[in-house]
């Protein structure tokens, strides 16, 4: 047991300024490491030192194992928190900080190893009597892909072996897709994991994505804080998350919690994690994978217990005892988690990079947000689109979702374009509200469409006092003329008065 | 005291023709056949807010993008303003000729409304007629303080770009 006094944050964002908040309420030092574009960022600027890394690509910066480890070994960390991203669930990070007696807060480098092998993942906690999505629990060669494929039906899921975080995964309809798809599959797990190897697994549908937040601490007790619904995705990214899940009842939820307990002891883990499961119609339940990580969506868990997750990491790092039983845990009401993203509804969702000229974040009664956005913040492509996360607690699940669309209306992010709208379309959804809710809710509720079309209208209502808007400013702001009629005036002027000289 | 006047823009790569009145701080808009009327709560250089008659208020953040060109952003959804101040030489000619007391049609169009009678004392801005061009209405407005005297047009009537329309008589400020 060695007491963190002060921690190295590895990360960037609204996760950095999260973990220095829990550092400043522990009376832990943080500091901050930073990118070029990110010099001035509120992380850099409420850390009590910060570092710069160089450069603005990730491989450069939040990725540079190497240089980080030099700038904790300098600061003279006790411990090193990764955040989410990045280097969170790289085993050579986690082992190099081990290596230099640096307390890296997460799980250990070889638990970190096992959740990364999915395969090998699958089949250590399947042994545990854990239930997986059917699959092959070894990497696959294309002839083996595709004899599983025909033994399980299409379509199935092709993934990186060394994926995670929903990248990697390819859906194929029949051997032919998945023909093409294993090379191209296998060329990108290359470029993005750095091992090409592939698996296979059915697709479970209709499903709903359920995961269970795990504390874990270093005498080998295990609790679970309830489980968050994530089932609200587009191409395998979460949008909204929320607990608890209107699937499960008590009895679900707790066989469903002693499944997660027991595939996060299979592999010994330690610290916060995530097990994720998909869940059937019928109610069978499915292990995806370990999150050796903190998750994005942890404030969903935060709000209804009371638990103030990165600050457990921390303790739990420096060696404490988790303080709490399961029975001690009892979650209270709903949450709700909207991600904002700088994504351009109108555009197919691709990234909107810009200057943020407006912001207001919204506030009141059971309404927290984290973000790291300031005024005049210019955003970069470099990195994440998101950049906010609204987490909405109520009595009710019905509370929760109206305060966070009362929020979402209170919210000005202006300057670039944001999936707030998005939000709103999912947040007034029948299926939503009724809580029937599946992986394929975003298609098979229209959203997209939806939200298309309320932009337009919106554009359409708002244009003419847009006008309106325009030609006040016009009028306040540029009454100086162009050169171009200064120029028209000049020779006007002078040949009036050549016409008045004859 | 009520002035009005007609603004070429570009909204989203649209083209619009304007009229705005405006007077003591209320505004009356018509663009086609649309009408709004706001009244301006604040303005300063990088927010405009309006509210309008029925008690709603718009709060447009504001980016100055050079030259003419803003961008308002309300609810993260942008509305690109241009300003289209360089006059065709037709307007152009227009407005000096207006300067002579002659005032010609800018576009083609059709005589939806005439305001005045010959005779009628004006003020400078004054509406004196409205034209309707491609859905979109335009005013002609008095281009100095005057008397009326010939009314060269009549409602319903078709006009053609430069045709004659008004002409006025400058009033002696000292009279």
């Amino acid at each position: 047991m060695r007491e963190i006094r002060k921690v190295l944050i590895a990360n960037r964002g609204e996760i950095a300024l999260r973990i220095i908040r829990a550092c400043r309420e522990l009376g832990v030092k943080p500091v901050t490491v930073y990118s070029d574009v990110d010099a001035g960022s509120l992380p850099v600027r409420l850390s009590d030192s910060s570092y710069a890394l160089g450069g603005s690509e990730p491989s450069e910066s939040y990725l540079n194992i190497e240089k980080i480890i030099k700038i904790a070994r300098l600061s003279g960390v006790d411990a090193v928190h990764p955040g989410y991203g990045f280097l969170s669930e790289n085993p050579l990070f986690a082992k190099r900080c081990e290596e230099e007696g640096i307390i890296f807060i997460g799980p250990s480098s070889r638990t970190l190893e096992l959740a990364g092998n999915k395969v090998e993942c699958r089949r250590v906690v399947s042994s545990a009597g854990v239930p997986t999505v059917p699959g092959v629990d070894r990497p696959v060669e294309l002839e083996e892909a595709l004899s599983f494929a025909d033994k399980v039906g299409y379509p199935v899921m092709l993934k990186a072996v060394y994926g995670g975080g929903g990248r990697g995964i390819r859906v194929v309809n029949n051997p032919e897709e998945l023909r093409q798809a294993y090379s191209i599959a296998a060329a990108e797990a290359g470029t993005a994991f750095g091992r090409t190897a592939l698996y296979v697994e059915k697709i479970i549908k209709p499903a709903r994505h359920i995961e269970f937040q795990i504390l874990a601490d270093r005498s080998g007790n295990v609790v679970h804080l309830h489980e968050r619904e994530c089932s609200i995705q587009r191409r395998f990214q979460k949008l909204v998350e929320i607990s608890p899940s209107p699937a499960l009842d008590e009895e679900l939820r707790a066989t469903m919690g002693e499944v997660a307990v027991a595939a996060a002891r299979a592999i010994n883990y330690m610290n916060a994690g995530t097990i994720e499961f998909l869940l059937d119609r019928e109610r069978r339940l499915y292990f995806i994978e370990v999150n050796a990580r903190l998750q994005v969506e942890h404030p969903v868990t935060e709000m209804r217990t009371g638990i103030d997750i990165v600050k457990q990491q921390i303790l739990l790092a420096g060696g404490e005892a988790l303080p709490f039983s399961q029975d001690e845990i009892r979650p209270i009401g709903a949450a709700i988690e909207c991600r904002i993203n700088a994504e351009d509804p109108l555009s197919d969702f691709a990234p909107s990079t810009g200057r943020v000229i407006r912001l207001h974040i919204p506030n009141g009664p059971g309404v927290r947000v984290d973000t790291a956005l300031y005024e005049g913040m210019e955003l970069s492509a470099f990195y994440d689109s998101l950049i906010a996360k609204l987490v909405c607690w109520g009595v009710s699940f019905e509370e929760a979702r109206r305060r966070c669309l009362r929020a979402l209306n209170e919210m000005r992010i202006e300057g670039i374009a944001t999936t707030a709208p998005l939000h709103r379309a999912v947040l007034e959804d029948r299926d939503f509200i009724s809580g029937n809710l599946d992986t394929d809710f975003i298609e098979r509720r229209k959203i997209l469409e939806k939200v298309k079309k309320q932009i337009e209208e919106e554009k359409n209502s708002v244009q003419l006092y847009a006008v309106a808007a325009a030609i006040a400013y016009f009028r306040n702001n540029m009454q100086r003329p162009t050169r171009q009629e200064q120029t028209r005036e000049r020779r006007r002027i002078v040949g009036a008065r050549y016409y008045d000289l004859i | 005291m009520t002035s009005s006047r007609r603004i070429n823009l570009t909204l989203d790569g649209r083209r619009v023709t304007v009229v705005a009145e405006e007077s003591e701080g209320r505004m009356v808009i018509n663009i086609n056949d649309e009408k709004v009327e706001v009244a301006l709560v604040s303005k300063n250089e990088d927010e405009i807010v309006l509210k309008t008659s029925d008690g709603r208020s718009f709060s447009f953040a504001v980016e100055r993008s050079g030259g003419d060109l803003i961008t308002l952003w309300l609810g993260g959804i942008a509305y690109r303003a241009e300003l289209s101040r360089p006059y065709s030489a037709t307007r152009r000619a227009a407005v000096e000729q207006a300067q002579h007391g002659v005032i010609t049609c800018p576009v083609p169009g059709k005589v939806i409304k005439l305001m005045v009678d010959e005779g009628s004392v004006i003020d400078a801005g004054q509406p004196l007629a409205v034209l309707e061009s491609m859905k979109t209405e335009i005013m002609i407005g008095a281009p100095h303080k005057g008397i009326v005297k010939k009314i060269h047009i009549k409602t319903g009537q078709s006009v053609v770009k430069g045709q004659l329309l008004i002409e006025l008589e400058p009033q002696n400020p000292n009279q």
